[in-house]
């Protein structure tokens, strides 16, 4: 359905786009959740293999002959 | 990283548990504050492995361990952060699944999870703010 047949609808096309709006607001709103639990489990996965990598250079620097 | 935060995992968690208990708003409120704690997990596992390994290496080669004793030595303790990881991993899951849905089974489950995940860390020597070792 495009906007100009919604508008064609009159008042019950108002309230169709109303529940569109809200439907949206709604999906945008979750996504931002998700989003935001995602990232941060990304976040720390890099960061604790950043760590991993760090601990193996550490160990290979502490046998390091000289 | 947000180390900086003073949030106490042990009592948001149990804070959790009470809220879970009482309506819709306080649903949301359970899953932001476990999140919350999830987070502070996250970043004490990070800072336990980094301090843990360095004190381990250190340790191995003072008592004179080979290279390749060192290295397994290592390898056994990051085997032991890679399960905490996985249960963490699972427990941010269970965070997006209690977001996304609106059931009793989810935000039980996500609760079920994240005392998993504090057990665990506790059991590996992490320390968690507000926690009792």
């Amino acid at each position: 359905m495009t906007p100009i047949e919604i508008v064609a609808l009159g008042e019950a096309g108002l309230e169709l786009a109303m529940k569109i709006i809200a439907l949206v607001q709604a999906a945008q709103k979750g996504d931002v959740a998700a989003a935001e639990i995602l990232k941060s489990m990304l976040d720390h996965t890099s960061s604790l293999d950043a760590i991993k990598a760090g601990l193996r250079d550490f160990l290979d620097k502490q046998y390091e002959t000289r | 990283m947000r180390r900086n935060r003073q949030l106490e995992i042990g009592s948001a968690l149990v804070l959790a548990f009470i809220l879970a208990a009482c309506g819709a708003s306080a649903r949301q409120k359970t899953i932001r504050i476990t999140y919350e704690s999830v987070n502070v997990a996250a970043d004490s596992l990070e800072q336990f492995t980094k301090i843990h390994g360095e004190a381990l290496i250190r340790d191995a080669k003072a008592r004179g361990a080979t290279k390749e004793q060192a290295d397994a030595e290592l390898a056994a303790f990051l085997a032991k952060v890679d399960h905490a990881a996985l249960t963490k991993n699972a427990a941010y899951r269970m965070v997006a699944a209690a977001a996304a849905l609106n059931d009793d089974r989810s935000l039980a489950t996500l609760l079920q999870v994240a005392a998993m995940l504090m057990t665990e860390l506790k059991e590996l020597g992490v320390k968690l703010p507000g926690v009792a070792p």
